[in-house]
Order: structure tokens, then sequence, then C-alpha cells
């Protein structure tokens, strides 16, 4: 699963959204490090559909535009929380990996490297 | 691409609804201008994609350009062409498929549930029943070429001004486009009624 693909489970989580939303909650859960447009965005939203992990919400009218709103499936639930597992479990072999300068600091920040 | 058309000359009949933007009381030029140029890319989709997802898709590039673009611009346009081009990819049938609906003959009860998305989308757009009709009458057109430059038999008027006119008349005059495209429907889909997409317009007041 790709990183966008994965941010975009995650930012249908807490409820269903419309594109404009998605967008929003990306670049939170990112912490403002992926913000996609609207070509990565619906190209990812796309497979996401086609792959069964969100479906389509139906249409409504909001602020006289047509908004489509998105919803994660039990299957789109079940694969954010494979790939949060996954990348849990892949960040505390990397600790491992890493031994003494993989702890958190002093100062909260990662490594003792100077 | 289709859609590269000025805006205005004939690419009101391909859009699908741009009723939005007045409705919103976003009226100015660079809003309108943008949701042209997000429209124009966005033909990369088929068109039962747009018809679904692409007023979403144009609300939300609107929300997410900054105020005053008139452009979608290179890098988000072909971001989004790019998710066009892998949506028809991915849908895309087997050659016998493809040459089947291209001519508007009729496919297995099978074969259409299995690839209804992209039979759907051949219904409704004469470009996409193209190329399989290309695939068929060029290697003929050039055998009759190479029978002519052999000084044998001659490629006629007729045939040299029929057959283009009629693989590309639907494609370019929408009218004849949309009765080709009743009729490919009502072919490969007899049980289902003709999308209102293919109906014949009321004339725009201008």
């Amino acid at each position: 699963m790709t990183q966008q693909a994965y941010l975009l489970l995650l930012a249908l989580a807490d409820g269903r959204q419309h594109g404009y939303g998605l967008a929003g909650r990306v670049r939170e859960i990112s912490d403002g490090d992926v913000s996609l447009g609207a070509g990565t965005l619906y190209g990812n939203l796309e497979r996401l559909l086609g792959a069964g992990l969100v479906a389509d919400d139906g249409e409504e009218i909001a602020d006289g535009r047509a908004r489509r709103y998105y919803r994660l499936t039990d299957d789109g639930l079940r694969a954010a929380r494979a790939e949060t597992l996954r990348l849990a479990e892949l960040a505390a072999r990397g600790r491992a990996a890493l031994g003494a300068l993989g702890a958190p600091g002093p100062d909260g920040v990662v490594g003792g490297v100077a | 691409m289709t859609g590269m058309v000025r805006p205005g000359a004939g690419g009101a009949a391909e859009r699908v609804s741009s009723s939005g933007a007045a409705a919103s009381g976003r009226t100015s030029s660079s809003a309108d201008a943008f949701e042209r140029s997000v429209r124009r890319w966005m033909n990369a989709y088929p068109r039962r994609w747009r018809v679904t997802f692409g007023d979403d898709l144009v609300a939300t590039a609107l929300e997410l350009a900054e105020p005053g673009r008139r452009r979608l611009g290179l890098r988000e346009g072909l971001a989004l062409a790019r998710g066009g081009w892998a949506l028809r990819r991915r849908e895309r049938p087997p050659l016998r498929v493809r040459m089947l609906t291209g001519f508007g003959w009729r496919v297995s009860a099978r074969d259409r549930a299995a690839h209804r998305a992209w039979i759907v989308d051949v219904a409704l757009s004469p470009w996409l029943r193209l190329p399989a009709q290309l695939a068929f009458f060029v290697p003929l057109a050039l055998m009759q070429l190479y029978a002519w430059w052999q000084g044998g038999l001659v490629i006629t008027l007729v045939a040299a001004c029929v057959v283009p006119v009629g693989l590309l008349g639907p494609c370019l005059v929408p009218a004849w486009g949309r009765r080709v495209s009743r009729a490919t429907w009502r072919t490969l889909f007899p049980d289902e009624p003709v999308p209102p997409l293919l109906e014949r317009p009321a004339r725009p007041p201008r």
C-alpha cells in the first residue's frame, strides 16, 4: 500500500468525508508533510474504490455544488489496521537496529547524533 | 486528447455539467477558466467516471487551488491525466471483446458482466469505438494502396471518402455520435434504458 493510499484510509477512519475534507485530513494526519492535489487525490481514491477499501457514500449538494462522500469499508478498516501494525513493527525493528542511537534523546529528539 | 477544443467551441456537448459554478455564486471568470481547465484534463477519465465523480473533483480542485488561478497547471494536470489513463488501462478487456464492442456487436453475458465498466464507456463514446474500427479498416486500406501501387485494384473514391467519414463523423459531429451511441447502447444493453446523457439535448438559449 502506498503512503498516500494509507493516509487516505486513515483520513476516512473517523467518518465519511468529501474530496476537499479528505485533502485537509490527509494534511493534518501527515503533519503537513503530504498535501494531495486533486489529481493525486482522485487517482488514489479511484484505486481504493476499485479495491473495495473505500465506498461511494452518495452525493449531496453543499454550497451549490454536488459533493460526493466517501466512507471506509470493513475491508478498508482492516487494511488500515494491518498497515498500521506493519509500520509499527517496522519502526520497532528499526529502533532495535539502531540500538542506542534509535532511542529518543533527552529533549525528545530521536537519536543522539550531533 | 478529445477535450482539447477551444472553450465553447464544442466542449459544451461533452461537458457533463457546468452549472455548479453559477449556482455557488462563484461567477468570476478566473474560476470558470479554472473549471474549464480541470475538465479538459479530466477527459483522461472515462465519461462514466466523470458523470459520477467529476463534479466532486472539480469542486475539490477549486477549493484546493489558490484564488485567482486560471489553470490547473501542468504538474497537477498530468497527475490527473495519469489517474485517468491508469483507470482506463486497468479496465481494458481482451482484444476480442474490444473488437466486438468497437463495432457495436454484442458480447456474451459473461463478458458483459466481467467488463461492464469498459463496455458502458464504449457505448457512451464514439472515440472509444474508433481504435477497434481503425484496427479493422487500416490493414484493408493498406492492402488497397499496395494493390493500387502494383497497378491492380484501384481504390474507389467512394471507399476513400465513405469509410473515413463514417469512422470520424460520429466522433466529430456530436448529434451523429449520440445517434450511433444510442444504437450501440440498445445493442450492447438490450434490457436497459438508454441513459439520458445520450438523449438529444435541448438547444441552449443564445
